[in-house]
């Protein structure tokens, strides 16, 4: 019944795991740097 | 009445119809950046309130759904505050020199370029901050070494490198540093030399195939440099990790797919290399470009060729099954307080993309640090539009850079709800498509 009407496809991140990397104004920086 | 506590869907998801099976839904958080397959009518029972107790718990671990949109939203108010209280890294951008052996045509730091260097007091400094800031919850130290071009100062590196292992040695905590590099120094040896001094990550960027790259990232000289940079990826992909950059524009963006046919064919395969990411160029701020100086990019995220221009590469960059950076929440470098930009003179920024403008300075190595909130406009996501809206988690009001090269000063929001409402279904199919074994119609 799950695998029918439920499908994880990605469990997501905990809270713990989003860090002060790859934010996106860092990405801005690497844009143009590199 | 509901069979069991009162649930509702989170304010913070997208629901998009799925191809693969007319009676089921894509849905996405983009608070917890989980991403699943649901049948219509378990979605449907979820918006009656008549949601099965089997599903519940696992709904709300996927941040699906919450007992209390406004709490959720309270909740919401201090996640960066919940990131900063949970982070145990010591993260700084340390900017070397502002000199370079390239003559990039968008370089951004313009002006500011020179021959500037950190001196060797300076790093003196520099290693007396880090280690009055290595206290609390603080486990590992990471540092950035960006310039100009760092490896023009690798002595210098291997200086302040040698001093922090010192230190942390003793404290027990880790240290790594990454590099952003032109690329055009790190042959195998300097790559050799540096791991000693914990080197674990290097930032090389190729504008798309040969003839574009080396029209966009030239030698001082004008001579092309892209031969010299493939070599040295290949001479160092077995050593450190690897993420490749490129900068692109509305006019040659569709070419870069060569680039990766080119990587594959010399052997620079997915397994090779750790991330791929091109991106868009940001232009320097209007008032700044000098007439005959590039312009070709863009001031806004929200410039429709963008759209299309990043679907495309995302699509290319998957579809060869190099690794991409996942779709998830992204508070800005600015907002995180363990998170520091030192210059070569010793003032200390908050985003790297500000240096040398010093008015947004927050101190220096030698004094106190000022409160960064009201220059950098700190929580300015914080109103009801932003809270009210399903893309916060993934935007937090855009990015500071930008709304300055738009405006000239960061007091407004860079709103990326119209960009998200027309390329994050775009995004999440992608991943449906080459990161999951879910059937796509």
């Amino acid at each position: 019944m799950e695998e029918k009407e439920f499908i994880v496809i990605d469990e997501g991140i905990e809270m713990e795991e989003v860090g002060p990397r790859g934010p996106c104004c860092f990405a801005a920086m690497m844009i143009v740097r590199g | 009445m509901p069979p069991f506590k009162t649930m509702e869907l989170s304010r913070y998801i997208k629901v998009y119809p799925y191809e693969g099976n007319p009676g089921t839904k894509i849905i996405f958080s983009t608070k917890k950046s989980s991403l699943i397959l649901l049948s219509e009518d378990v979605l449907s029972s979820i918006k009656k309130d008549n949601i099965s107790p089997h599903y519940i718990n696992r709904l709300k671990e996927l941040g699906i759904i919450v007992e209390d949109k406004e709490e959720e939203q309270r909740n919401l108010l201090n996640f960066i505050d919940t990131v900063n209280s949970n982070n145990s890294i010591l993260n700084l951008t340390v900017i070397l020199n502002l000199d370079c052996n390239f003559s990039c045509v968008y370089c951004y730091e313009g002006d500011f370029k020179g021959r500037l260097y950190m001196s060797e007091s300076t790093a003196d400094l520099l290693i007396d901050f880090l280690e009055v800031k290595t206290c609390g919850n603080i486990t590992s130290i990471l540092i950035d070494f960006y310039g100009g071009e760092p490896l023009l100062s690798k002595e210098l590196i291997k200086y302040i490198s040698k001093e922090i292992i010192k230190f942390t040695k003793e404290k027990e905590i880790s240290y790594n540093f990454s590099l952003v590099t032109n690329g055009s120094l790190f042959d195998r040896k300097t790559a050799q030399e540096l791991i000693v001094y914990g080197l674990d990550t290097v930032k090389i960027t190729l504008d798309g195939p040969p003839n574009n790259h080396n029209k966009y990232r030239p030698f001082k000289s004008g001579a092309g440099t892209f031969d010299l940079l493939l070599n040295n990826l290949k001479n160092t992909c077995d050593i450190v990790k690897i993420t490749l950059g490129g900068n692109y524009d509305s006019g040659n963006y569709t070419i870069f797919p060569q680039l990766l046919d080119l990587l594959e064919t010399e052997g620079l395969t997915p397994d090779k290399i750790n991330i791929v990411k091109f991106d868009p160029i940001i232009n320097r701020p209007e008032k700044e470009i000098m007439p005959g100086e590039y312009r070709k990019g863009c001031l806004s995220i929200n410039e429709p060729w963008l759209l299309k221009a990043e679907n495309y590469l995302r699509e290319e960059i998957l579809k060869r099954k190099y690794n991409y950076p996942k779709i998830s929440p992204t508070p800005c470098v600015i907002e995180i307080n363990d998170s520091y930009i030192v210059n070569y003179d010793g003032l200390i920024y908050k985003c790297p993309a500000f240096i040398g403008r010093e008015e947004f300075a927050i101190g220096s190595l030698q004094t106190e640090l000022t409160d960064p909130a009201p220059v950098y406009q700190i929580g300015f996501w914080k109103n009801t539009q932003c809270l009210n809206c399903e893309y916060l988690p993934l935007c937090f009001g855009g990015c500071r850079y930008i709304a300055y090269v738009r405006d000239g000063k960061i007091d407004q929001l860079d709103c990326r709800k119209e960009y998200l409402d027309n390329s994050l279904e775009i995004l999440i199919k992608q991943d449906l498509k080459y990161r999951s074994k879910a059937p796509v119609g």
